[in-house]
């Protein structure tokens, strides 16, 4: 027989608790001095997000059906029959209907999402990365090398979105590589620029000096305390150019300069089948619903995931 | 051969505390339109800080006081002078050996943006151990024990700063401090953001502290009552310069430069019949450092100023034994030299007088005070005031909430 002795709660007889008590009680949680908990947390309390885990799965999903797309339609995306030009949604073996030239838009969206989603994500995660680095460091540093990075950004800023991705695309040639490099290349500078004030106001925090005192180095520094306070309003920033880094690459293809047709992709098949609106119009604002969802759904899983980097938001 | 050389040359020099400044002089760059101008922010400061003492720096908002702080910390470098620590010379700029980061911490003023709001409590204070390279379970072991000695239950280390409240946060930037297991703490106005309350028991935590670890601080406050408190020796500073320092003491009772005169004057009165006693107000900002005034740098202010005082700078001689004071009136002793310096110093003597008489009329009622704040905590343990009933763990949990 086991007789269960019920555990006596901290602190029933305070003068009898030493140090070694405190320690024990301190040690048995097992958390708080662990220098990965930072991530940790973040992934247990967006886990928690009802909204965030959503969009994430509507993200997951229109992936996996862009990964797997041999497997959930027969139809070639790049071959037509014109006598099924334009049939309407839901009409027989074309439940998205068909395009102007008769390919299945099922096929040619599902197909049009590899494109489109690494048009969309490429250029807003290589931008993310490559701004948040220069920028929280010419925000750390400043002096002359934290002026010369954000004047070589100012100079790249100048110029309109659209107008440097043409130049940046026309002297790399066409293709949708060199678009997603364009649209790279566009995105850095505001992306820095974020960066650079979010990191100038958290360096100047007297927890910045205190940790300067530890003899720690610049780099440790960086990544250990700035990057944690500066990242959520990075992400805030960088979650609203999917859609734009979207539409820019639909914008490059329409120009010629994107993807060529007949490969299909969200945006240049919005702007190929612009003419039929009359004609299909349900058809024709598919590719537009996508680039739509997509967008949307970042922005709700890139606001879940700021809320929960935010340790004051509980849960 | 500088004076600086010739001090060091004394035989006595090595032994003569744990932290000596020698003519720290420090300048920010500035500019106004496009003329380069430069802010004279600490001139030519030297101060010996005993071993196991408290030294207080007191003067008015922008007098220097957190920039001398800065450079003896080493987050500014100095523009020249002497750092010698342990008796050993430090540079004045660059990196600092490991030793003396490890023995030379910092408290510092905001309790709320002194921690990383990101960080939970225990990883802030195991950064230093970890960036000196600490081994991970000695780390636990340290973190758990620096925070019960400032009166927190262990329990808090998981918590982040936002749960706490302001008097929990400046002891867990103490026990920040104390992690690495210092000599010798730089507060910075330590407890100037804190309630009257709160501020009573974390002077007596300091207090407490400093005997249980065997600290020496450099106490940096703009509050009189406080310095008073807490200091065996205090420093005076007006516009980046020591102007008097002495034992706290004879500093309350027997002020000698006119300007501690003045600012002993101004502390309030508990007493109603004492307010209207006990010197001159003092007239005017303070001047700018871009631009300080020649010779004394009070002079502008002064009650007692004379022609030489805008020609000559005082130097910091010693007036009485132990005494440092930077004032002609009691520099100069020609009695010929200026007229009327008699009938000054004479003023000046009987404006002290009067400030030590007030003062000690207000020091019982306000050490009656001070006592009674300190017996609040009643017969803690070291380390433990009540601040904290430690018999309730911290009832936050991070993982309740919204």
């Amino acid at each position: 027989m086991t007789t269960i002795t019920t555990a006596t709660p901290l602190g029933n007889d305070l003068p009898l608790l030493t140090v070694e008590d405190h320690r024990a009680a301190w040690a048995a949680q097992d958390v708080g001095v662990d220098a990965k908990s930072f991530w940790a947390e973040t992934t247990r309390r967006f886990l928690r997000n009802r909204m965030g885990v959503f969009a994430l799965a509507v993200l997951l999903l229109l992936v996996a059906a862009a990964v797997f797309a041999p497997l959930l339609t027969s139809y070639d995306p790049l071959v037509g029959n014109a006598q099924d030009r334009l049939k309407g949604v839901f009409s027989d073996g074309h439940i998205f209907g068909t395009d102007e030239q008769g390919r299945d838009m099922f096929a040619r969206i599902l197909y049009g999402g590899r494109l489109s989603l690494l048009a969309a994500f490429v250029p807003t995660v290589v931008a993310t990365v490559v701004g948040t680095l220069i920028g929280t460091w010419a925000g750390f540093v400043r002096g002359v090398v934290g002026n010369g990075l954000m004047r070589a950004m100012d100079m790249l800023y100048a110029f309109p979105a659209i107008l440097l991705a043409i130049a940046v695309g026309a002297s790399l040639g066409p293709g949708l590589k060199n678009t997603i490099i364009a649209v790279s290349i566009v995105f850095i500078p505001p992306v820095a620029r974020v960066a650079e004030s979010a990191a100038r106001t958290v360096s100047m925090q007297e927890y910045m000096e205190a940790a300067r005192l530890s003899g720690a180095n610049r780099w440790t520094l960086l990544r250990t305390q700035l990057l944690p306070n500066v990242l959520n309003q990075i992400i805030v920033y960088s979650s609203g150019l999917v859609g734009v880094s979207m539409i820019i690459a639909a914008s490059l293809s329409f120009l010629g300069l994107g993807s060529q047709p007949p490969a299909p992709e969200w945006g240049y098949m919005l702007n190929a089948m612009r003419g039929s609106i009359y004609v299909a119009p349900l058809v024709v604002v598919i590719p537009g619903i996508f680039i739509f969802v997509v967008s949307v759904a970042f922005n709700m899983a890139s606001d879940a995931l700021r809320e929960s980097m935010d340790s004051r938001s509980g849960g | 051969m500088t004076l600086l050389d010739e001090y060091d040359a004394l035989p006595h020099a090595r032994d003569l505390g744990l932290l000596e400044l020698g003519g720290i002089t420090k300048t920010f760059p500035s500019r106004r339109g496009v003329k380069r101008l430069v802010v004279s922010a600490v001139d030519n400061v030297s101060l010996s800080v005993p071993s196991g003492s408290t030294t207080g720096i007191v003067g008015e908002s922008g007098c220097g006081k957190s920039t001398l702080a800065r450079v003896v910390v080493g987050l500014h470098p100095a523009d020249s002078g002497r750092i010698n620590f342990d008796g050993a010379a430090l540079p004045i700029r660059g990196k600092r050996p490991r030793k003396v980061i490890e023995q030379m911490q910092m408290v510092f003023q905001d309790p709320y943006s002194a921690l990383n709001p990101r960080a939970t409590i225990g990883e802030s204070i195991a950064f230093p151990l970890r960036v000196q390279g600490v081994a991970r379970s000695e780390i636990k072991d340290r973190v758990a024990k620096v925070l019960v000695d400032v009166g927190l239950h262990g329990n808090y280390a998981t918590h982040y700063p936002h749960q706490l409240s302001g008097g929990q946060r400046q002891r867990v930037n103490i026990a920040r401090a104390l992690a690495l297991q210092p000599k010798l703490i730089v507060l910075d106005e330590a407890v100037s953001a804190l309630d009257k309350s709160i501020q009573a028991q974390i002077l007596n935590l300091l207090k407490d502290l400093q005997q249980s670890y065997g600290l020496t601080y450099l106490f940096i406050s703009h509050d009189l009552n406080v310095v008073e408190y807490m200091s065996d020796q205090v420093a005076v500073m007006y516009l980046g310069q020591v102007v008097e320092s002495c034992s706290a003491e004879r500093l309350y009772t027997q002020p000698m430069h006119p300007y501690t005169q003045v600012l002993l004057a101004s502390i309030p009165k508990l007493d109603p019949r004492e307010r209207s006693t006990g010197g001159v107000a003092l007239t005017g900002e303070m001047p700018s450092p871009l631009n300080p005034p020649s010779g004394c740098r009070f002079r502008t202010r002064c009650p007692y100023a004379m022609d030489t005082c805008a020609e000559v700078a005082p130097p910091l001689v010693a007036a009485a034994d132990g005494h440092l004071v930077a004032c002609h009136l009691h520099s100069l002793n020609d009695p010929d030299r200026t007229a009327g310096l008699a009938g000054k110093r004479a003023a000046a003597a009987a404006a002290a007088a009067a400030i030590a008489a007030a003062v000690v009329a207000d020091g019982a009622l306000h050490d009656a005070v001070v006592t009674h704040a300190h017996a609040v905590p009643g017969e803690h343990a070291p380390g433990v005031p009540a601040e904290v009933d430690l018999r309730t763990p911290p009832t936050v949990n991070p993982s309740q909430g919204a």
